[in-house]
């Protein structure tokens, strides 16, 4: 029953969650993201019924795993740097990535607020209860997540 | 959650923009009830990273909160092959084999066939390293001025597709797109609909019974085609096709069974008929509300002919992008670029530009064409002096060479309580078949879009009475896609006490 509920949730915000990925952490590894989070919340065993916005539970769970994934990208782009110099390590060319780029002087945090009011269309409040934040956090990256862009697209 | 400045607007519109590309490469979203991962392993400093491919396991409702896990390895250039543990043969039934190091993670292997994790792994994890790097989308499409001169380029950004097809509806409508997997747009799809609650007529050439149900099938000349059935639970399907035939219309229907109206999305369960000739799949599914898109369109004549073409470039979800295929006039031609789905539209013509020709623009030469009016604005106003009270008919004419169609508009202003409005009478306007919406631009600006409908009056606010000053007004009807399908002569409306 848990895992129908579940199934069902992911079936109708899968193409969101793999977007809302792409935009975090890019192509290449969105899959894996979306996954890792998925398995996660299926392997956890969640309860179900205790779960009040099921939406919220996978956004919540892929960005999770989004932030992991940057630290652990991050981690090892430092330990590439180190130990072999020229490796590169920049951002593979695509379609998007003038656009990622430009989202990717924003915090992780800013990012996934942005994401969420621009693309989900979701309300202060609503982006609060995805990210398990208060509205006035979810207001102040906002504002300056918009001031940055501002900066960036000017 | 925007303030009201025309700065504020631009950076919010900026923004979204940037959202919308920034995933618009976005893979394609990996399928829960056949999904597997792989769990990696390396020395200490070597780079661990999960992947993830698909094997057939069975039913994951059934099987609870069981996932399946084939092991494969990747090394560090991202080079994918099948663990030497990887099964090949088949078993309906997943079987607990294996641990992963998750410890949250319910570990098993689903035994699967190497061709499906083999193809799976390429498409899902584009090459980064070694290889060539995928092709890339078109967001700004143009040809080159000698194969069709520049004329303007319109973008447009979709949060949800209220209607389609001119229909729309007060509550939440499921879209799912039965095609071909391998064509994908390119190639003959049908577009279902299912609406709850509405009172519409279900109306069409030829009523077929399909298994109890009376299902009234269309089939238009140039190739599309619709089904329109009442359910038994006061629901009515919809659907709309391009390429496919009256037979093959049935069979799809005959194939429809419909979900419960809890389901999330409460569209139908797609099975193909045993005797099919056809072999179309469920694609892809989604709440109207929730479809994301955007639309970039370009405008060109072609010199020789003189012949104008418009091609539109869709980016976003998939089933936008098979929406604004089949929301428009017949295309010449659609292709896919990469992420992006390219449509052509005009007439066929040895000359005509081709979705081959289409290139990205740099972003100068998009904006200069972004600025530009349409090929109807060219001219200088219409100027026709209106009285409050009087009237003055427009022809509003289809700019698509293929059609001969011209119907009128009436126009009007009126006063209510000292403030002057302009009415726009649609009442002997005749739509094109893929009229979408009516926008109106007064004082060179869009003041508003509304449901393509005839009949019914628009009213604007122009100001405090008396208006001295003339009045600019132009009003279109345009597709899905934002191309303009029917227009007025810009207008001049000059008041005269």
């Amino acid at each position: 029953m848990v895992a129908e509920s579940l199934e069902s949730a992911y079936r109708r915000h899968a193409v969101e969650l793999i977007r809302y990925a792409t935009v975090m952490v890019g192509r290449d590894d969105a899959t894996d993201v979306v996954i890792d989070a998925i398995v996660g919340v299926f392997g956890g065993h969640v309860d179900g019924d205790a779960i009040v916005n099921v939406r919220a539970l996978l956004f919540r769970a892929v960005h999770n795993r989004a932030v992991d994934h940057h630290r652990a990208t991050t981690r090892r782009r430092s330990r590439e740097a180190l130990f072999e110099g020229r490796r590169d390590v920049s951002v593979p060319a695509g379609p998007a990535v003038d656009a990622r780029a430009a989202l990717a002087v924003l915090s992780l945090q800013q990012r996934t607020v942005v994401f969420l009011a621009y693309w989900c269309d979701l309300g202060v409040g609503d982006i609060a209860v995805v990210l398990g934040v208060s509205e006035g956090t979810v207001r102040k990256q906002l504002a300056r997540a918009r001031a940055r862009l501002r900066e960036v697209l000017e | 959650m925007t303030d009201s400045s025309e700065a504020d607007r631009e950076l919010d519109a900026a923004i979204a923009r940037l959202v919308i590309d920034a995933g618009s490469d976005a893979p394609d979203a990996p399928d829960m009830s056949t999904l597997t991962v792989t769990e990696l392993t390396g020395s200490r400093y070597d780079v661990t990273r999960r992947r993830v491919t698909v094997a057939a396991i069975g039913s994951l409702a059934a099987a609870a909160a069981v996932l399946a896990f084939v092991a494969i390895d990747v090394d560090d250039t991202d080079t994918l092959r099948p663990a030497e543990t990887a099964p090949t043969p088949t078993d309906p039934l997943p079987t607990i084999v294996a641990e992963t190091s998750e410890p949250t993670i319910a570990s098993t292997v689903a035994e699967t066939s190497e061709p499906t994790i083999a193809s799976t792994v390429t498409a899902a994890v584009p090459t980064t390293s070694g290889g060539a790097p995928p092709p890339a989308g078109i967001t700004r499409p143009v040809v080159a001025a000698d194969v069709c001169e520049p004329i303007s380029a319109r973008e447009g950004i979709s949060q949800g597709v209220p209607t389609l097809f001119a229909r729309g509806s007060n509550n939440p409508i499921p879209i799912q797109i039965i095609g071909d997997p391998t064509d994908g747009p390119t190639g003959a799809f049908a577009l279902v609909q299912r609406f709850f609650g509405d009172d519409y007529r279900a109306i069409g050439q030829e009523v077929v019974d399909i298994d109890g149900t009376e299902a009234h099938v269309t089939v238009y000349d140039n190739g599309n085609g619709q089904v329109i059935w009442d359910l038994a639970d006061g629901s009515q399907g919809h659907l709309r096709s391009r390429g496919l035939d009256r037979d093959e219309l049935v069979e799809i229907v005959a194939g429809l069974t419909p979900r419960a109206d809890t389901d999330p999305i409460p569209g139908f369960d797609y099975t193909a008929v045993q005797e099919t000739t056809i072999q179309l799949e469920l694609l892809h599914e989604q709440i109207n509300t929730d479809v994301r898109g955007k639309v970039a369109g370009f405008e060109c004549r072609v010199v020789a002919t003189d012949y104008v073409y418009r091609i539109s470039a869709l980016g976003g979800d998939p089933v936008y992008q098979y929406a604004g295929v089949i929301d428009r006039p017949t295309p010449l031609e659609v292709g896919v670029r990469s992420s992006t789905v390219i449509v052509v539209n005009g007439l066929a013509d040895p000359t005509a530009p081709t979705v081959d020709d289409v290139v990205d623009a740099d972003p100068t030469a998009w904006l200069d064409l972004r600025s530009r009016l349409g090929r109807l604005a060219e001219g200088g106003p219409l100027v026709s002096v209106i009285s409050e009270g009087g009237d003055v008919v427009v022809a509003l004419t289809p700019i698509d060479d293929t059609s001969t169609v011209t119907s009128y508009l009436t126009l009007r202003l009126t006063t209510e309580q000292d403030v002057t409005f302009l009415q726009v009478d649609t009442t002997n306007a005749v739509l094109a078949p893929d009229a979408a919406f009516w926008r109106t631009e007064i004082g060179g600006r869009v003041r508003g879009i509304s449901t393509a409908r005839t009949g019914s009056v628009m009213g604007f606010r122009i100001g405090e009475t008396p208006i001295t000053d003339p009045i600019d007004v132009k009003i279109s009807i345009i597709d899905g896609g934002d191309f303009v399908l029917q227009s007025t002569e810009p207008i001049q409306l000059s008041p005269q006490p």
